[in-house]
């Protein structure tokens, strides 16, 4: 059974990249009809509500110096700058917005944000017992605290502008017309029945791929990549998307910090002589460092916490509202830290992969190359290349609510103004028909695999540091014949409920991810930034260039771009 | 594989374990007006149903030993 509706502007993914750009569509442009399509709840779901809820402004800071220290020690010169520049410029801003929609920006007895840079030392205690922090560092942004509940407010926001909601309705496929987007297919993610949306624009804002390795990122599947290109969209920067955080076997929490503290099993400090002067966040070397004393035989590495000098800041800021106040998200972190330090039994720590693989290339107005299709958000933070040669969060910690809430702002007006201008979408039977048997077919299949033995076994591809961090030709190409088999095995999937399918229409999402992940990292051939190759230590000598994706024929085909340095205002 | 224990006496009804879960663990019996665990196999115990039920009549308890996560595929 079908549904169909049609809407001016359709937003893929409820959570705040989508929800900020279903707001400002509507506002620029209320006569048209706004509709968030999201595969659970609008409000609870997504990453965004889940994490520290830290977000990046620039404070006094002008974008020009915030873009100058960014190119030169986090994005390498890799960036998009025109970009890099905007979204500077938009973070204060950006934080007034989440305040106006939703209240739960934390403030002083001023009603002013309370702000606090990153790696602050605490100096001193106030009469209440809140710490002071020195906040003379040498980052030029700083960070504000927003409670986790904030996006059920914005929610409620953007119901009262008119945006219409479809919860439980997950997208599985774009749908085209002459080269230009006209609409999705999603399903009922408890009934399994089909939905048609026609769309004048559409904006994807459903989040990246993590792999589902760390617990707080498994709703990133990337679905929204796999649709993207199928229906012909180009990627970028897709060999940046394998973040690692600390972390403990134990119980898989996040540990931030650990390089200045990182002992191999013979008692050296192996992490703190990698740190440059300048070390805004975790680096690759580092976690290349954990690699190389494991591969050594000189494990298991050991996290000696108390000599972290981010702790008075991780603790007073994320494990607490010692500083700021926040409730709901204190709650939060009360529940998470007591499980973990229940059952913590060692100081043991690895890098444990988060991916952040969201490389859908849009330009500064947050369009695809598809006409009509614009993304907001994780799914194209890498293929923005606002941030260059990092894997996100960018190594500046608050920058993900930060660039989905600039790039929903952009998204949804640029979206808003396209629609308006847009013919009603045709949409095609024989495409739809082509969509539901692809997706479906798990459903009838006579195969035995289980989606989660599936997802095992992609694990066990990815999460390798000689694989997806400290590069190899050789560990690539064995890992990219592994993905080929898994991908061959995909038709024994077998679903026997909407769950199911949508684990299996995942799974085949991922194994795309991968393979774009892989083939993207084989064509750079040089190490920059985030992005290490052991074969290839050395920048390579073609220049600055971005490696592109897109799909050929339905397979995976790299290409490479130059980097405008000429046109671009600061050059290395 | 974690524990979620609903206890149906408390529980109201409200529906926020099921729209609070953001991976479809948790499915919703519209006759009973209760939540149903379906696949506890996937919880990532980011507790935010236990977090968002006023009643106190949902907990998780975590097992991380049974966590999917490729321990013997870190190099
Ligand atoms: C533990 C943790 C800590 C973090 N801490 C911070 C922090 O302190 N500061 C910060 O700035 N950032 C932080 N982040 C990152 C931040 O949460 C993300 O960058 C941000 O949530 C991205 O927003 P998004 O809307 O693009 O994607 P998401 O929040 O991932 O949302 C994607 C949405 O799309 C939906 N969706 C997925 N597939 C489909 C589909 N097929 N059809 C329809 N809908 C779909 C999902 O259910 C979800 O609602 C953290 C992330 C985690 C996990
Ligand atoms: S949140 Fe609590 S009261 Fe509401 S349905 Fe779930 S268990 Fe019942
Ligand atoms: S703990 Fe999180 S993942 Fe597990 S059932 Fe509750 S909401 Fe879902």
């Amino acid at each position: 059974m079908s549904e169909r509706m049609n809407t001016d502007v359709l937003v893929v993914g409820g959570s705040i990249a989508g929800l900020v750009a279903a707001i400002t569509a509507k506002e620029q442009d209320p006569g048209l009809d706004v509709t968030v399509v999201e595969k659970y709840s609008s409000g609870y779901s997504g990453k965004a509500n889940r994490g520290a809820g830290i977000m990046l402004i620039l404070g006094d800071h002008t974008p020009e110096e915030f873009a100058q220290f960014y190119l030169k020690h986090i994005g390498m010169y890799l960036n998009n700058q025109t970009t890099l520049l905007k979204y500077a410029s938009m973070l204060n801003s950006g934080a007034e917005a989440i305040e106006k929609w939703s209240g739960k920006v934390d403030k002083d007895e001023s009603g002013r944000f309370r702000s606090l840079k990153w790696a602050s030392k605490i100096v001193g205690k106030k009469e209440d017992g809140r710490p002071i922090f020195d906040q003379n560092v040498p980052y030029p942004w700083t960070l504000v605290a927003i409670d986790l509940d904030y996006m059920r407010e914005v929610r409620k926001y953007a119901r009262k502008a008119g945006v219409r909601f479809v919860d439980r309705t997950g997208m599985v496929d774009l749908l085209t017309d002459g080269g230009k987007v006209a609409g999705i297919v999603g399903y009922d993610i408890d009934s399994g029945g089909q939905c048609v949306f026609g769309a004048r624009a559409v904006v994807l804002a459903c989040g990246n791929q993590c792999y589902r390795i760390m617990p707080m990122w498994s709703a990133a599947r990337g679905e929204g990549v796999a649709a993207a290109f199928r229906a012909g969209a180009k990627f970028a920067n897709c060999e940046f998307g394998s973040f690692y955080n600390w972390t403990n076997l134990d119980h898989f929490e996040s540990d931030m910090g650990v390089e200045y503290a990182l002992y191999n099993d013979k008692g050296e400090n192996v992490g703190r002589p990698l740190i440059k002067e300048i070390h805004p966040d975790i680096s690759a070397d580092v976690v290349a460092e954990w690699y190389k004393q494991t591969v050594a035989g000189n494990g298991p590495l050991h996290y000696r916490m108390h000599e972290n000098p981010l702790m008075p800041y991780l603790t007073s800021v994320l494990g607490s509202d010692a500083y700021h106040n926040r409730p709901y998200a204190d709650r939060f972190w009360g529940y998470l830290f007591f499980n973990a330090f229940s059952q913590q039994t060692n100081d043991h720590v690895v890098p444990g992969l988060v991916g952040e693989f969201g490389g859908l290339w849009v330009d500064e107005n947050m369009a695809t190359t598809i006409p009509g299709l614009y993304a907001a958000g994780d799914l194209c933070v890498q293929g923005s290349r606002a941030w260059g040669a990092t894997a996100q969060p960018g190594r500046h910690r608050g920058s993900g609510i930060g660039f989905a809430t600039f790039s929903g702002r952009v998204a949804g007006p640029f979206a808003a103004g396209y629609a308006a201008g847009a013919q009603a979408p045709s949409l095609q039977d024989e495409q739809i028909e082509a969509i539901d048997r692809r997706v479906t077919a798990p459903l009838k299949s006579s195969g035995t695999m289980r989606p989660m033995e599936m997802v095992a076994e992609i694990q066990k591809v990815m999460q390798p540091l000689g694989n997806s961090l400290y590069r190899h030709e050789d560990r690539m190409n064995k890992a990219l014949a592994r993905v080929e088999e898994l991908k061959a095995l995909l038709p024994q999937l077998k679903a026997d409920d909407p769950h199911h399918m949508f684990g299996v229409n995942e799974c085949e999402a991922t194994l795309l991810c991968a393979e774009m992940f892989f083939k993207a990292s084989l064509e750079r051939k040089g190490s920059l930034g985030w992005f290490l190759r052991e074969d290839y230590p050395e920048p390579s000598k073609d220049g600055l260039q971005w490696i592109t994706v897109q799909s050929k024929d339905g397979q995976v085909s790299v290409g490479k771009e130059r980097v405008p340095l000429e046109t671009y205002p600061f050059r290395p | 594989m974690n524990t979620i224990i609903v206890n149906r006496e408390l529980c109201n009804g409200c529906k926020r374990c099921f729209q609070a879960c953001f991976i479809d663990v948790i499915k919703w019996d519209a006759d009973a007006k209760r939540p149903v665990i379906a696949y506890p196999e996937e919880c990532v115990q980011c507790m935010f149903c236990e977090l968002n039920c006023d009643q106190g009549a949902i907990k998780v308890h975590p097992k991380y030993e049974s966590y999917l996560f490729p321990r013997e595929s870190l190099v």
